[in-house]
């Protein structure tokens, strides 16, 4: 009884320390955005990083995921449901859900990790402390930005792989569903709203911020040689993707609501 | 020159006591060695000597001013007076030897690229290392390593250098070279040195004073003569380099 309440307690401490320090990243961050312009190199490079270097994985998964939204969507309809509403199926899903939701857990993964693993290595050899010792926030130099090229380029993202799962599922609807491309554009333009583009667009730099702050905290906080460092990847991973899926749904709420009561 | 007082400085990491009321004075421009048995907190009273851990209980003054107490903004700004070399260089991976040395010249000075590359060029050849602006840490061996974060220690002209394990895994020519560096350094430069080793033939060399750390606390402070003579059991099985003596074998590991 006694362990078990232990074990409960000190979950409960891990995970309140793990949130308040995590906001206290989020809040130094926020409180020197204004120095931005002299990080300026360091952000362009992790932009280029997370962006230029993700998009092999977005073009790979995106075409795939459009194709197979399509071939889906037209199992589904069957006889009941007219082929003109394949384009719309497949944009809506991919527009509002996939295409954030999918990107942010196959590149987050790939971006968390890698942060995670290249600040912990940093750690554990003391080249945090070294820049502390330099008189350098680590904060400022590392975290930030990593923190903005990640709110910057995830949308970019996310609109691409919108782009490229469209004419992958319109791409398998003419090849083998009998869908010419005319009928599917018809589809995808029959219900498309700028505003499903800019919820994309708000949830794609909500999940950038998140993966590239777990993987930031996470290899901060890492202890214990490689296998530290092997631990705070695997520890980002799991916790970017865990709040992107709970912080997908408060969005979509939050954001359906605005869009639905501003259409009607 | 800083003049360092550690006051009843304790620490403690999780259920491990490692610091237990250390009381030690660093006189301005003196080299002072810590030296102690591995694990015994020798590295963990150097870094509370520049904030980057904060004692449990106790003061850190600098130059009369407490540290424990000061902002993040004030304690950056004390530690520009401060360099450092780590005991496995703890250069930064992804940055020239060039980069590393000059990367706080850069942060903190308006100077032009060519004023940061002529000092850049100037403090490695004070540690013999020229034309290697260009490699990366990778590139090096050990010893280079840590001559570059000897450069990298002195590039903003500190007024107090502390060197963590400078000697360790080197072979005993690169240990000499790098012990002459350092005595180089303090006469040269005129600077406060606070050596971190267990490595008796360096600390004989460039110490003013030795200090030994034991059980959390200091209990030998004397000059390498004095550290010779001393009659103190622990002291005596330290650099008799004994198994038998007072000290228990994994008591501090």
């Amino acid at each position: 009884m006694d362990s078990a309440l232990r074990t409960i307690g000190s979950g409960i401490i891990n995970f309140l320390r793990d949130v308040g320090g995590v906001s206290i990243m989020f809040a130094r961050v926020v409180g020197r955005l204004g120095e931005l312009p002299r990080t300026a190199r360091q952000t362009f490079l992790q932009m280029e990083q997370i962006g230029t270097g993700s998009i092999p994985l977005v073009l790979i998964t995106s075409i795939f995921v459009g194709a197979v939204a399509a071939v889906q969507a037209a199992y589904q309809f069957q006889d009941y449901v007219p082929m003109v509403f394949l384009g719309t199926v497949v944009g809506k899903s991919v527009i509002l859900e996939l295409g954030p939701v999918l990107t942010a857990l196959v590149v987050g993964g790939r971006v968390t990790s890698s942060i995670a693993a290249e600040l912990g290595t940093m750690r554990v050899t003391e080249q945090l402390d070294a820049m502390e010792i330099l008189a350098i926030d680590p904060v400022r130099y590392l975290v930030m930005p990593r923190i903005v090229a990640a709110i910057v380029m995830f949308p970019v993202l996310v609109i691409f792989s919108d782009l490229l799962a469209i004419l992958g599922g319109m791409f398998v609807a003419h090849v083998s569903l009998g869908v010419n491309t005319a009928t599917f554009v018809e589809g995808l333009r029959l219900f498309f709203y700028v505003d499903d583009v800019t919820s994309s667009v708000i949830k794609a730099a909500t999940f950038g911020g998140i993966v590239a702050l777990m993987g930031c905290y996470n290899g901060f906080n890492t202890y214990g040689g490689a296998q530290g460092v092997g631990r705070a990847a695997m520890q980002a991973v799991v916790s970017s993707c865990i709040l992107i899926l709970i912080t997908n749904y408060f969005l979509a709420t939050v954001l359906f609501r605005l869009i639905f009561y501003k259409g009607t | 020159m800083l003049r360092i007082v550690c006051e009843d400085v304790w620490k403690s990491f999780v259920r491990k006591s490692v610091l237990r009321g250390v009381d030690l004075e660093i006189e301005p421009g003196e080299t002072i060695v810590i030296m102690g048995r591995s694990g015994c907190g020798k590295s963990v009273l150097l870094k509370h000597i520049v904030g980057l851990l904060q004692p449990d209980r106790g003061r850190i003054l600098i130059d009369g001013e407490d540290i424990t107490t000061l902002s993040r903004k004030h304690l950056y700004i004390l530690r520009m007076r401060f360099g450092m070399v780590f005991q496995g260089a703890a250069l930064f991976d992804s940055l020239s030897v060039g980069e590393n040395v000059g990367l706080a010249l850069r942060e903190h000075t308006n100077k032009t690229d060519e004023e940061i590359n002529r000092i850049v060029e100037q403090r490695l050849e004070m540690v013999g290392l020229e034309g290697v602006s260009d490699k990366h840490p990778a590139e090096l061996s050990g010893g280079m390593k840590k001559r570059v974060g000897f450069a990298r220690a002195i590039a903003m002209d500190p007024e107090c250098v502390l060197y963590d394990e400078p000697t360790t895994g080197l072979d005993p020519i690169m240990a000499d070279v790098i012990n002459n560096l350092i005595i180089k350094l303090a006469t040269e430069l005129s600077i406060t040195s606070v050596v971190v080793t267990h490595d008796l033939a360096s600390a004989y060399k460039v110490a003013d004073r030795i200090a030994m750390l034991h059980d959390g606390k200091i209990i030998f402070l004397g000059t390498p003569g004095q550290l010779r003579s001393t009659d103190d059991p622990y002291v005596r099985q330290f650099i008799e380099g004994s198994a038998v003596g007072p000290a228990v074998i994994g008591s501090e590991e």
